[in-house]
Order: C-alpha cells, then structure tokens, then sequence
C-alpha cells in the first residue's frame, strides 16, 4: 500500500493545492522571482469577459501647454480582430475589456503630437532642394523599433513621397535577435562573431548601428532586396575595420567581380566605395581577414530619401554610453545623415534618475545620450519620439500604464526641445495614460504589456508619417 | 484552458465534488462548472452554444419520439446542428473571397477564435443525435445530457466524448480513488510539463520567429524548425488532452485517450489511428461506415477513405492549405490501403516484416513532418516560399538557437520516442510520492512553465480549431 492511499481523496487534493500555492506563492512576494510568478504565463486571476465595459479610463493632459492637450475623440472607431493566436486569458481581463474607449487611428494624428518642428527646417529644406543625393535619415531605438514596424511603414509613406533612396545603411551583423529590416536582407556565410551595444564587449567599436560583426575565417556578406531582382540603388558602400593585413574585401554586385573600390580612410575605419553605373540587386562581399570588425553597408539610390533602422533590441538611452564616441562620431559623419531620429526609454521604466528631483539624473543621462548620437553630424536635423505606452498588471487585474512613463515622456520631451530636437509624443497618440489596455483590447498590442503587434506598429508608423509630412506642408507653405 | 482561474478552481471544485455525497450535488457541481466556463467567454457565445443544446436535445428527441427512422428529419436536424460551425469556419476563410476581406475585418468578423466549445459541442451533438436516432441510446435525463455536453475541461478542443460512454459514468455512483487523484494529477502536470516548459519553448525560441521570417534563416535552421513543429504540435495537443483526462480523473471521471504515440506509426493509416483518436473514432463512426466503410466496392473504399480525411483535415480551417494537406493525406491512406490490396506485398510484408516496418517509419514520418509546412503556413504563397527556402536559403553556418530550444526540443523528442516502461517507471514514481512532494513538484512546474515561458503562455494549438 502507498503511503498516499491511507489519505482520503478530498484531503489530498487540498494537500496538494496547499502544498502547490506555497510553492508558487514566494514569487509573488520576493521581487527577483517576478519572472516566475504563474499568472504571468497563466493569466491574471479574474473573473470577467470582453463584454463587460467598465467605466473608460480618464485621461489627462500631461501638462498645461496647449499644445499637448490630448486628442479629440477619433471620429470612427478603430476595430481590429485580435490575432488568432492572441491568449484568451488576457484578453478577457477588465482593463483590457475597456474597449468602450477608443484607440486612435491614423485619421486622429494632430499636429499638436509634434513639438518644435521649426528644429526640422534642415531636413526639410534638404527633402525640398536636395538633387544630388538621397536625403538620409538614420533611425535609433530599441526593441519598439528593432522589428522594423514603425520605420517600415514610415520608409515606404516617405519614398512614396520623395523617391526612394534605397535601403542606405544597415549594419552586417543583422540578425532578427536584435533587429530585422523588411527593405533589405542581410546574410553571412561561415561563422561570425556578433557583438551589440547592448552587452559591449568591442571597446566602444560598434559602428553606426551598435552592431559589430568579426568573421571567423574567410566569409562572406550577401546583400540582396527581399524581392529576387528588385533594385536596390546605384550606390555600395562598406563600412569595416581598418585591415591589419593591408587586405583589400572583395566587391561582386549582380555577380560581376569589382577590381578597384574606392577607399576613403578615416582614422578607426575604412570606408569602401564602390560607384556601380548598373541598379544594384545583388551583393556579395568577401572578408578574407579573421576578426576584421565589419561594421555595415550602404546601398543607396542617387536620390530619393533612405529610413535607416538603427535598432538594437534591449537597449536604454544608458546603452548609448557603450559607443566609443570618436569612433561613433567618425562613422555618423561619414555617413552626413540629414534627420537623426530618436525613440529609446521602452527599456527604463524603472530608471532611478526617474525619481530623483525633477528627474534631473534621468535628464542628464539622455542629454549625454543625445549628444553622443548626434555629435557626427552636428547639423542634422534632430527627432526624438517617445517610448510607448507600457502596461502593468495590477493586483485587481486592470492593466494600467506603468507609473514612470509619464513623467519620462514628459522629460525626453523637456531635454529634446532644449537640446533642439523636434519631438513627437508616440505616449500621447496612444491615448496617454492606461492607454495600452485599449490597444491590448483591440489586438494592437501584445500580451507582454510592452509591445505593439504589427498592426500596431503600423499605425504609429502612420501617424508619425502624417505628422512629419503635414508639419512638411506648414514649412513649404511658410516659405 | 488552462489558465490561472482554472487551476485555482479546479481542486475547490474538485474538493466540493468529493466532499459531496449526493449525485445531485455532483451534477450540479459539473453543471456549474460547464456555465462558468462557456460565461467566460462571453455571453453572446454562451447563447449559442445554448441553443445548441436545446436543437440538439428537442430535435433528437422529437425524431425518436415522432419521425423514427426518417432520414430527411435526421439530415435537417445535423445541419442545424453544423451550421454555427460551418459559419464560423467560412467566415474565418473570408468567405472564400466572395466578399471583401476589408469588409469583413471591418465588421470585425475575421481571427476569431471560434466560440469556445462550439466544435466539440457540434461533434458531439451530431454523435449524440445518430446515436438517438439509431436508438444506441438510452434517452436519459436532461441533467446527464446538459453535463455530457458542456463538461468543462474538454470544452477547448475534446477529447470528443460518445454519450452512451460518458452519460452511463453519470449515471452511475462513480466513487473516486486514492488512485484517480494520483492518476489525475500526475496527467495534469505532466500535461502542464509538456505545454508549458516544452511546446512553448520550442515556439517561442525557433518555431515561430522561422515560420514568420524563413528569409532570415538558413536552411538547416528551417529544417530543425520544421522538425520542431511536428513535436511541438505534439506536444502542445497531447499536453492540453493530459490535463483535460487529469481533470476528469480527479472526478472518477474516464475520458478517452487521445493520442497512441503518433510518431511510431509505420503507415499514414496507422498515423490516423494514433493522432487525435477520438475526432478519427468520430469520423470513422459518423461518416466512414455510413458511407460504406470497407464493406462495398474498391474504388468506393478509396473515395470513402477520401471523404474522410479530407472532411478530418478541412475542419482545421476552409482553406486551399488544409484542403491540400487532406488531399495529400487522403492520398498517402489510398495507397496504403491499395497496397494492402496486393497480394505481392502482403507476400513481402510476411518475409520482410522488420524492413518494412523500419523503411514504412521513415516514410511516414518524413511524411507528416513535410505536410505540417501546409497547416502551419496561413496561405499557399506562404507554405511555397517556407518550402523554397527549406533547402535553397543562402544563409548557411551553424543554427543559432538557443540552449534552452535544444534542451525542450531533445527532452521533447525523447518524450515522445520514450519507450513504455520509461513512461510507466515515471508515472510510478511520481504516483508513489507522498502528495507535500506532489504538490511541490506541481508547483515547480508552474514556476518553471512560467519563467521559461518569458511572458503569456502561448494559446493551445487546437483551440484554434
């Protein structure tokens, strides 16, 4: 007889229920074992469905200017599917119930979302009066834009606008675990050694993108568009540590071998130029020395405008910190970008600078942050946008915004302006404060309460493009 | 299915259900826990699926009672029966294109989940009709009927129950074990191990990031992917039908078995009858035999054969893949079968039994790996660009997964190729552990599923169906 058989069954499930929520219960009270809590897989506990509506969440201004004020209540009612394979356990949770509010749509964007605009007259006048060039914007953030969502949408509506330039740069050491794009593809052959910004580890050397790659012998690069035979430009570039070997990569574009690049030396890297008189659909780029730090390329048209994605997933403002600045400094002007857009803070939430007085610290750190990452090009235009809306799971299962976002949307926005950037409130387009659950409801967002769907994204991505091309409009119209 | 809510209910639930002497209670019990399940999910759902009870019930009672044996009345009453599901299916289609999609996802009538339990329900509601009208069925009481119908932990995706199986448990004093509480609760964490820590880490960590972007990767990486899939779906489906058998355990319930070891199956036919059992049972039964089984002309055999599999394979979803996918598997049962026809092979079967067996694994695994491209992929576009790029990427070097994919999917691949006894030494021991050690080792589980899980838990599979 088993030692268990002497207990009766209604003693033994209780053993066990007790026993199993002992087991459990220390997750949800030792602050570190947050990650293991169950109803963080499982789903809240609630009882509620989707077709209770509670009352809609207030919304407030984030301050008194005017100009934030939070936008008008749309005049059609977005109404997304969730996605198939959305879990239900969420959805069904009240905050996310509360879909009697409304999620903006593209038709909403107010120009009032963007803030000092007259800090774009450059790129403007460079997207207006530029003809020998594409005009370059080069795009940072972490993992909100690493997925190439809001920059895809944002590329295509601006070449649909000024011509395509290409996919300009994008770094050699792609990966779709720290960023992806959708208008070019990245492969490599043989072994490499990745390094990010995000963990370091190359002495500051990441590039322009804050992606290192090193092969481990003699590998290759293969650049081609998503589409077989699509074009992608006239124009190639490499962007790659000065050789110890004195050896120069080999260039094949649309499987012809070129024998005579041109190199342009700058004092941490070399920058290979190869001017191709024939549309560029195909790249192969052989690096024969081992360990040699392949920065990135650039396949561009002669005009038009590029929308290079910069995104390394995971990073904060802080991470900015892992570039070596001269180094960054060098490439970025190399590079002359007309526009250097901003979107960091999805990952520092929980920033302590946050909470100090007037979030001084926190103001400091994305002050230098910008600084760094505009230092290459002083007279690029700046945008900052701010992070998203970001959920949090409270106790009575409504999901409300995570408490710092505010005020650090309200801070990126004070150091942008008094550092001569424009700056473009994504929070406020979201709809503000507990504004993620709306989205969350309506399948715009995903169940992690940090990130957007596809869908999502592309709804940013429009908004920011309306707000960029009409404030485009204001400046021609002021002219 | 299994959600926070449903864990924590279950044992009150189950504690209430032991405590109480009366059957009445133990009905009501189960009743209340079919309500609150089918509420959760909204109550324009739960009205349908109301109605559905009352079709079902009335309609078939009034056939037996009223038109016995006509045939028409029957027809009439299974397509009402069908028609919710049917709806939802080709409303999930788009309607096949006759009308606009931008139309329809504006009246948000696209990526639904179908309502929870409508296609058990429908199953069962059409079994339980024949079943009436052939008279294989007692009448019963409408408590019994109403908690065969709604029982709540199978509401998701089945297993799909016979009636005459389920009802007669009810009916019956059904006293529960010291062994059914152990049996119950080792099916449900091992159920909880195996969709939680195991399927979902295998699609977080390589299956869905590769289905999604095969561009970016090379093509061993798509291939382990592929491999992946078959094993996670596996995974996925039999961990969920370990908990739902768990949970009708724990209340001296007995549900049928789902699965029989899917992936040793040496022929397509045999895959069948070890894949998702009871909706083949329900097939064979409600669709194979009346259209004549075996028992008729050749050619027939192999349209019923046909009939079958692709009705088994277009009730995943009225799309062009799962109707390729139930071609190809309808296919594959012809010849199988067409093969047993011949008297050559039955001659080569008897001398080369052991090479055969081997060589017929390898084929009908390679098989079913290659075909889930079809049901993974939303479109044919999809399922031919993830095919192109299955041997042709040019990305090439070692697969970057993580460790922690390689672990899920070597323990998941040994799960499923286990012999038996390492099984049963398993469930032995575990059974034979005093329930603190049980109970810790549920919770070890959960916390584990969580953490690797790195956020939600990932929606089963099949509820999807």
């Amino acid at each position: 007889m088993l030692a268990n058989e002497r207990l009766t069954p209604p003693f033994h499930v209780l053993i066990i229920l007790v026993v199993g929520l002992m087991t459990v219960l220390p997750s949800y009270y030792i602050a570190d074992m947050a990650a293991f809590r169950p109803t963080r897989a499982l789903g809240p506990l609630v009882w509620s469905h989707s077709e209770t509506t509670p009352a809609p969440i207030a919304q407030e201004p984030i301050d008194q200017e005017p100009h934030a004020a939070i936008f008008e209540p749309p005049s059609q009612t977005a109404s997304e599917p969730p996605r198939d394979n959305s879990p239900g356990e969420v959805d069904t949770n009240k905050a996310a119930a509360a879909a009697a509010a409304t999620v903006p749509t593209t038709k909403n964007v107010s120009p009032s979302h963007l803030y000092g605009e007259e800090h774009l007259a450059g790129f403007f006048r460079s997207l207006k009066e530029r003809k020998q060039s594409p005009v370059r914007v080069l795009h940072y953030g972490d993992s909100t834009l690493a997925g190439d969502g809001i920059a895809k949408t944002v590329r295509t509506r601006m070449q649909a606008s000024f011509g395509s330039g290409g996919p300009g740069f994008f770094v050699a050491g792609m990966d779709p675990r720290w960023m992806r794009r959708d208008d070019v593809r990245v492969d490599r052959t043989g072994d490499w050694n990745v390094q990010t910004i995000l963990f370091g580890g190359n002495n500051g050397r990441y590039g322009l993108g804050g992606v290192v790659a090193k092969p481990h012998g003699k590998n290759q690069i293969l650049i081609s568009p998503p589409k077989p035979k699509a074009v992608m430009g006239e124009h190639l570039e490499l962007y790659v540590q000065k050789s110890r070997r004195d050896e120069v990569p080999a260039f094949e574009v649309n499987g012809k071998k070129i024998d005579s690049p041109k190199r342009v030396e700058h004092q941490s890297f070399d920058q290979w130029i190869i001017e191709n008189a024939d549309p560029i659909s195909r790249v192969k780029i052989t690096i024969a020395e081992p360990n040699l730090e392949v920065y990135g390329a650039v396949v561009e048209a002669a005009r038009g405008i590029t929308w290079e994605t910069t995104a390394v997933v995971g990073i904060a403002s802080g991470s900015i910190r892992q570039f070596d600045p001269a180094h960054l400094a060098e490439q970025t002007a190399a590079r002359n970008p007309d526009l250097i857009v901003i979107m960091l803070g999805g990952n520092e939430t929980n920033h302590g600078g946050l909470t100090t007085p007037e979030g001084r610290v926190y103001k400091e750190g994305f002050t230098a942050a910008l600084k760094v990452l505009r230092q290459g090009a002083p007279k690029a235009a700046c945008l900052v946008m701010s992070p998203l809306d970001q959920g949090v799971l409270n106790d009575d299962g409504r999901i409300t915004s995570r408490p710092l976002i505010e005020r650090m949307v309200t801070y990126q926005r004070q150091v942008s302006l008094d550092n001569g950037c424009a700056f473009w409130n994504t929070w406020q387009f979201m709809g503000g404060r507990d504004s993620f659950a709306r989205w969350l409801s309506q399948g715009l967002a995903w169940t992690d309460l940090n990130h957007l769907t596809e869908k999502g994204l592309q709804r940013i991505g429009n908004a920011f493009s309306d707000a960029l091309l009409q404030s485009y409009q204001r400046f021609e119209a002021g002219q | 299915m299994v959600s926070s809510n449903y864990l924590l209910a279950l044992p009150i639930l189950v504690a209430l259900y032991l405590i109480s002497q009366s059957q009445i209670t133990r009905l009501c019990l189960l009743l209340l826990g079919g309500v609150i399940t089918l509420w959760s999910d909204g109550w324009t759902n739960f009205l349908l699926i109301l109605v559905l009870l009352v079709v079902t019930w009335w309609g078939a009672m009034l056939i037996q009672r009223h038109y016995p044996g006509n045939r028409k009345a029957l027809g009439v009453l299974i397509a009402l029966e069908i028609s919710p599901l049917l709806l939802h299916k080709f409303l999930k289609a788009g309607l096949w294109g006759l009308v606009d999609p931008a139309w329809l996802e504006a009246q948000g009538l696209t990526g639904w989940l179908p309502p929870l339990g409508l296609s058990v329900m429908t199953f069962q509601a059409v079994s339980y009709t024949v079943d009436r009208y052939r008279r294989q069925l007692d009448t019963g009481a409408w408590p019994h009927y109403v908690v065969y119908m709604s029982f709540f932990p199978h509401l998701a995706a089945g297993p799909i129950l016979r009636a005459s199986d389920f009802v007669n448990q009810l009916v019956k004093r059904c006293d529960v074990s010291s062994d059914d509480i152990r049996e119950g609760l080792w099916r449900i964490v091992r159920g909880l191990a195996k969709k939680l820590i195991l399927s979902d880490v295998i699609a977080k960590a390589g299956v869905d990031p590769i289905f999604t972007d095969p561009a970016s990767f090379s093509s061993l990486e798509i291939q382990i992917a592929l491999l992946a899939y078959t094993f996670q779906i596996y995974l996925d489906f039999s961990g969920y039908t370990d908990v739902v058998i768990g949970s009708a355990r724990l209340l001296g319930l007995r549900l049928p078995e789902n699965f029989n070891r899917p992936y040793h199956a040496s022929s397509i036919a045999e895959y069948w009858r070890r894949w998702h059992m009871s909706l083949s049972a329900w097939v064979t039964q409600y669709v194979y035999y009346p259209l004549g089984g075996s028992r008729v002309e050749r050619w027939k055999i192999y349209r019923n054969v046909m009939i079958s599999i692709l009705l088994l394979a277009v009730w995943h979803g009225v799309t062009l893949n799962f109707l390729l996918y139930g071609l190809l598997h309808g296919t594959a049962v012809c010849v199988n079968r067409w093969l047993r026809f011949q008297s050559w092979w039955q001659a080569w079967t008897v001398t080369h039994e052991k090479r055969i067996q081997i060589a017929g694994w390898l084929v009908t695994f390679s098989f079913v790996v290659i075909a889930r491209i079809l049901f993974k992929t939303p479109t044919l576009d999809d399922a031919a660009v993830f095919a192109g790029y299955l041997f042709e990427s040019e990305l090439s070097g070692s697969p970057r997964f993580s460790i922690m994919f390689w672990i899920c999917l070597i323990v998941g691949i040994l799960s499923c190729f286990a012999p038996a006894w390492v099984t049963e030494a398993t469930r032995t021991a575990f059974k034979r552990q005093h329930p603190f050690i049980q109970g810790f080792i549920f919770g070890v589980v959960l916390l584990t599923g969580a953490y690797l899980s790195g956020g939600q838990a990932l929606n089963f599979i099949y509820r999807n169906f």
